[in-house]
C-alpha cells in the first residue's frame, strides 16, 4: 500500500533529519530552530541540479554546501559566549524562508519547484515508492553508521566530555572550537542528505516545507525519541510523523489540521522538558 | 517627502518594536530565562483586543481586558512552566526547549481559537488621517506611537521610583541573596512576568490595530526586538527602546533603496556583523 | 645543580578592583616539588590559571623552557608539557574512570571526525590502544580496579586520584596540582601523599598548592609563600614553617 511506504519514506528521511539536529543540540548542547533552513539549502539545491548534473553529483554539491553554511551559521554560538545564538537561530530560520520565498528566479518563489527529476543511481532510478524506500534506507542505515562510529571514536569520547566540561577539556589541551565546528559540519551533512532525499521524493518543495514550523517539528521528534541517543533520533520521526494520521481519525476542518497539529508538537516539548527531558530513549539534555 | 513619511511610519512602529524589546529585555535581565514564548504573548493581546471589539465592547475595555489576560497568560507561564522547570533544575537548553513549545502552543492556539488568517479591527476610526505637514499619519499610527512611549516612560518609572522596581533590580542583580535575604525572587519573577507580558500585549494590540494581525507575525516582531535589546547591551532598558526604534526607522527608510521583503534579512545580517564586532552592545552598564 | 623549566617574572593580574596576583616571580626547578602555600584568597589558584593560558595576566612574563608562554592558548602551553589540576576537579561525572582518562591522552590518534567514520577499523585500534594507556594510568594511581566506574560513584578520594591520572595522561612534565588533599579522609589522604611522592621520586615536576603543613613538610622540596597576590617568602620548609611571622599570617588570615 502506497500510503504506508510513503509514510516509511519519509519517516526514513525525518530521521536523517532528527540525526543532524540531534548532533547540533544533543551532542555540542546548542540550541537550534534553523534546522529546517539548512535542509531547505540542501533540498533547493539538489531540485535545481537534479537536471542538469548526475544525481550523486547533486547530493555531493547539496551536502558540502549544507555542511558549511551549518558551520557558518554555528560559528557566532560557538565563539560567542550568552544567549545570542538563540536569536543568530531564529534569524537564521526567518531569513532562510524570506530568501525561499523572494528570491524567486531562483527557488520559483512561494510557488516552489516542481517536477523535480526522481533520483537515479547506476541507471536505476528511484521513481517508485518502493524503490525509494530502499535508497532511503540505505541513506539512513549509512547515517546511523556514521553517527555511531563518531561517538564511540576519541573524537566522540572528546565531544562528550566537552558537554560535561568544557573547561576540563581545554585543560587537556584538546581543541574544544575545532570539535564543535566538525560536529556542526558533520549535522550540516546530514541535513544536506536529508534535503536533497526530501526533494526528490516529493518531486516539488515549496517554501513552507523548510520554515520556522518544520524546525520544530524536527525538534520535537527528537525530543521526544530522546535527545543524545541513536536510537531516539529514530523513535521520534517514526511517532510523530503518525500523528497526523490519527488527526485525521478525528474530524477537524482543513484549515485547523495545520494549527492542532503545531498545537500538539508545542504541547509535546512543554510536556517532555516537564515530565521527561530525556525522551522516550534519550539521555538527559 | 517621501523621506519623512518612511521616517514617521518607522518612528511609530518602533515605538510598538521598542515596547517588545524593553520587555522583553526587563523579563530577561532579571531571571535569565530566553523567553521566547514571549512572541506568543504579543500575539495573544492582539487577537484577545481583537475578539473584545468584535463583541461591540468599547477599544479602550476591550483593550485593557486584553492586556489583563495576557499579563495572567504571562504569568501561568512563569508560575508553572518556568519556575517548574527551574524546581528541577533543568538546563538552559531545556528552559529554551520548553519555551518555545509554549511559543507554539500560543500562536497555534490563536489560530484555532480565532482564525489562522490576516484579521484587522473593526474599529472605522483607526484609518482616518491626521496631517502633520510633513507627513501624514493615521489615528491608529497616534495611539501606537503614543502607549509605547507612554509605557516606557511608565516602566522607567517603576524600576526607579517604586519599591518593586527596587526589588527587580536588587533580584535581577545577585538571585542568590535575594533568596536568602528573603526578597522573594519567585514574586518578583511573577510581578515582572505579568508586566513585561501586558507590555507585550499592549504592542500586540497596538501594531494590530495600526495594520494587520496573523498568529504567527510575532516570531518576526520578536527577532528584531531581541536584536535590539543585545544591540542595546543586555540589561539596559534605554538602549533596548532606543535601538528598537532606530532599526524600525532604519527597515523603513531602507525601503527607499529595497523591497520591505529583504529588510529582515538585512538587519539580520547587520546584526550577525555587529555581534561579531562588538559582543557586549552598546549601552551596556558596566 | 638545578635549573629551572618555568619561569614566572612580575606577573601581575587584577580582578576589578581586586589585585589578585602583584608583580609575582619565582621559578619552578626541575624534577623538584615545590609548593605553593598561602591564605584562601592569596592568589595560588590565579597562579594556575595565569600560567596555564586560562586567565590572562595583566602585566608579566611566564617562561618555559626559556620560550614564552605568557597569553597563549591553553592548548599550546598543554603541548608544551604544562597540565594541571582543578581545585573543584572538573570531573567528567557522567562518563566512566577510563574515559576520563582517555580524553586527556597526549596522542591524537583517532580524535578526526572524518577518520572516525571513513577508517573504522583504524579508528578501532586507535580506540583499543587509548583504553590500555589508560588503564595502565588508572592503576599507576591505584584505580585499575574502577575502570568502568562512571565517575559520579566513586568516592572523593578516588575522583581525586582520578584527577591524577588525567594529568599523567597528557604527557606534561611539569604538574601544577591545586590541592590535591583537601578534603580527604585520613587514609584517602595517605593514599595521595603516597602517589604525590612516588611522582616527586620518578623525577617529575611538580608544582604544588597545599594547605596540610605535615603534607607540605613530606612533599616539598622548596615553598613559595603567597599572601595577597604577593609572593612574601621563599625557602625550604624548615625555613618557611619555621618562621613564626608567616604562621601567623597564615592562621591569622585563615580564622
Ligand atoms: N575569574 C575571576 N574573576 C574575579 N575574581 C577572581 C577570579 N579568579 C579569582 N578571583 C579572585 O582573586 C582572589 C584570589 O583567588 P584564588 O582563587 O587565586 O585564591 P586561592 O589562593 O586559590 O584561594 P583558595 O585557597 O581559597 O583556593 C580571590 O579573591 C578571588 O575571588
Ligand atoms: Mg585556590
Amino acid at each position: 500500500m502506497s500510503f504506508l511506504l510513503s509514510y516509511l519514506v519519509l519517516a526514513t528521511i525525518y530521521s536523517i533529519a532528527a540525526l543532524s539536529t540531534n548532533l547540533l543540540v544533543g551532542i555540542i548542547g546548542i540550541f537550534s530552530v534553523s534546522q529546517a533552513a539548512i535542509i531547505g539549502v540542501g533540498a533547493y539545491t539538489v531540485a535545481l541540479l537534479a537536471g542538469v548534473v548526475p544525481f550523486p553529483v547533486a547530493m555531493l554539491v547539496a551536502v558540502v554546501l549544507c555542511a558549511l553554511v551549518n558551520v557558518l551559521l554555528a560559528l557566532p554560538s560557538l565563539r560567542v559566549a550568552g544567549d545570542y545564538f538563540v536569536v543568530t537561530s531564529f534569524g537564521c530560520q526567518l531569513v532562510a524562508t524570506a530568501v525561499f520565498i523572494n528570491w524567486d528566479t531562483l527557488t520559483g518563489g512561494a510557488s516552489g519547484i516542481v517536477a523535480i527529476p526522481a533520483p537515479s543511481l547506476f541507471g536505476f532510478t528511484a521513481d517508485t515508492p518502493q524503490t525509494f524506500l530502499v535508497i532511503s534506507t540505505i541513506a539512513l542505515l549509512a547515517a546511523c553508521a556514521g553517527f555511531w562510529l563518531l561517538m564511540r571514536s576519541p573524537f566522540g569520547k572528546i565531544v562528550h566530555a566537552i558537554r560535561e566540561d568544557e573547561t576540563a577539556v581545554l585543560a587537556a589541551g584538546k581543541n574544544v572550537l575545532r570539535a564543535k565546528v566538525s560536529v556542526s559540519a558533520v549535522s550540516g551533512v546530514y541535513a544536506g542528505l536529508a534535503g536533497g532525499l526530501y526533494a526528490t521524493f516529493l518531486n516539488f518543495i515549496d517554501p513552507p516545507s523548510f520554515d520556522l514550523h518544520v524546525s520544530i517539528l524536527i525538534l520535537t521528534m527528537l525530543v521526544v525519541g530522546g535527545a543524545r541517543t541513536l536510537a531516539g533520533s529514530i523513535i521520534g520521526p517514526f511517532l510523530l510523523l503518525a500523528l497526523p494520521q490519527l488527526l485525521n481519525l478525528v474530524a477537524v476542518p482543513p484549515t485547523m489540521a495545520g494549527p492542532l497539529r503545531q498545537f500538539i508538537y508545542g504541547a509535546l516539548l512543554i510536556a517532555f522538558m516537564l515530565f521527561r527531558p530525556q525522551g522516550i530513549a534519550g539521555r538527559r539534555l | 517627502m517621501l523621506f519623512l513619511q518612511l521616517l514617521v511610519d518607522g518612528l511609530v512602529s518602533g515605538c510598538a518594536i521598542g515596547l517588545v524589546a524593553v520587555s522583553f529585555s526587563l523579563y530577561y535581565s532579571t531571571t535569565r530565562v530566553f523567553h521566547v514564548a514571549h512572541a506568543g504573548i504579543y500575539t495573544l493581546g492582539g487577537y484577545l483586543a481583537w475578539y473584545g471589539a468584535m463583541q461591540g465592547i468599547p477599544f479602550a475595555i476591550a483593550c485593557a481586558l486584553a492586556v489583563a489576560g495576557a499579563a495572567f497568560a504571562g504569568a501561568v507561564i512563569q508560575r508553572f512552566l518556568y519556575d517548574e522547570l527551574e524546581r528541577r533544575e533543568a538546563t538552559p537548553l531545556v528552559m529554551l526547549i520548553a519555551s518555545l513549545g509554549a511559543l507554539a502552543v500560543l500562536q497555534n492556539g490563536v489560530a484555532m481559537l480565532f482564525t489562522p488568517n490576516i484579521l484587522q479591527f473593526p474599529n472605522p476610526w483607526r484609518t482616518r488621517m491626521l496631517d502633520l505637514g510633513i507627513a501624514s499619519v493615521s489615528y491608529a499610527q497616534v495611539l501606537v506611537a503614543a502607549s509605547g512611549l507612554a509605557a516606557f516612560g511608565a516602566l522607567m518609572w517603576m524600576s526607579r521610583r517604586t519599591l518593586l522596581g527596587r526589588r527587580i533590580r536588587a533580584v535581577a542583580s545577585n538571585p542568590f541573596l535575594a533568596e536568602i535575604t528573603r526578597l522573594g525572587p519567585r514574586s518578583v519573577y511573577l510581578a515582572v512576568m505579568a508586566i513585561a507580558s501586558a507590555m507585550a500585549a499592549l504592542s500586540g494590540i497596538m501594531v494590530g490595530l495600526d495594520q494587520a494581525m496573523q498568529p504567527y507575525t510575532g516570531v518576526l516582531v520578536l527577532l528584531t526586538a531581541t536584536i535590539a535589546v543585545i544591540a542595546g547591551g543586555i540589561g539596559s532598558l534605554t538602549g533596548a527602546f532606543v535601538v528598537a526604534v532606530a532599526l524600525s526607522v532604519l527597515q523603513n527608510v531602507a525601503l527607499i533603496l529595497m523591497p520591505g521583503r529583504w529588510s529582515i534579512a538585512a538587519t539580520f545580517a547587520l546584526f550577525v556583523v555587529f555581534i561579531l564586532v562588538k559582543p557586549e552592545g552598546l549601552f551596556r552598564k558596566r | 645543580m638545578a635549573t629551572s623549566c618555568l619561569e614566572v617574572r612580575s606577573v601581575s593580574r587584577r580582578f576589578g578592583g581586586l589585585q589578585a596576583l602583584d608583580a609575582c616571580s619565582f621559578e619552578v626547578e626541575r624534577q623538584r616539588s615545590t609548593c605553593l602555600v598561602g591564605p584562601n584568597g592569596a592568589g595560588k589558584t590565579t597562579v594556575f590559571n595565569v600560567i596555564t593560558g586560562f586567565v590572562r595576566p595583566d602585566q608579566g612574563t611566564i617562561r618555559y623552557n626559556g620560550e614564552p608562554i605568557h597569553g597563549r592558548p591553553t592548548r599550546d602551553i598543554v603541548r608544551l608539557g604544562i597540565a594541571r589540576t582543578f581545585q573543584n576537579l572538573r570531573l567528567f561525572a557522567e562518563m566512566t574512570a577510563l574515559e576520563n582518562v582517555m580524553v586527556y591522552l597526549r596522542d591524537d590518534d583517532g580524535t578526526g571526525p572524518v577518520e572516525a567514520i571513513l577508517r573504522p577499523w583504524r579508528t578501532g585500534a586507535a580506540l583499543r590502544r587509548k583504553e590500555e594507556a589508560a588503564q595502565a594510568l588508572l592503576a599507576e594511581v591505584g584505580l585499575g580496579h574502577k575502570s568502568g566506574e562512571v565517575v559520579r560513584n566513586l568516592s572523593f578520594g578516588q575522583q581525586k586520584l582520578l584527577c591524577i591520572a588525567r594529568v599523567l595522561a597528557t604527557g606534561a612534565e611539569l604538574l601544577l596540582l591545586d590541592e590535591p588533599t583537601s578534603g580527604l579522609s585520613q587514609s584517602a589522604l595517605t593514599a595521595m601523599v603516597d602517589l604525590v611522592d612516588k611522582l616527586r621520586s620518578q623525577g617529575r615536576t611538580l608544582l604544588v598548592v597545599e594547605h596540610n603543613t605535615r603534607v607540605v613538610q613530606r612533599i616539598a622540596d622548596e615553598i613559595l609563600f603567597l599572601h595577597q597576590g604577593r609572593l612574601i617568602a621563599r625557602g625550604t620548609p624548615a625555613e618557611i614553617l619555621g618562621d613564626p611571622a608567616l604562621a601567623a599570617i597564615y592562621f591569622g588570615a585563615a580564622a
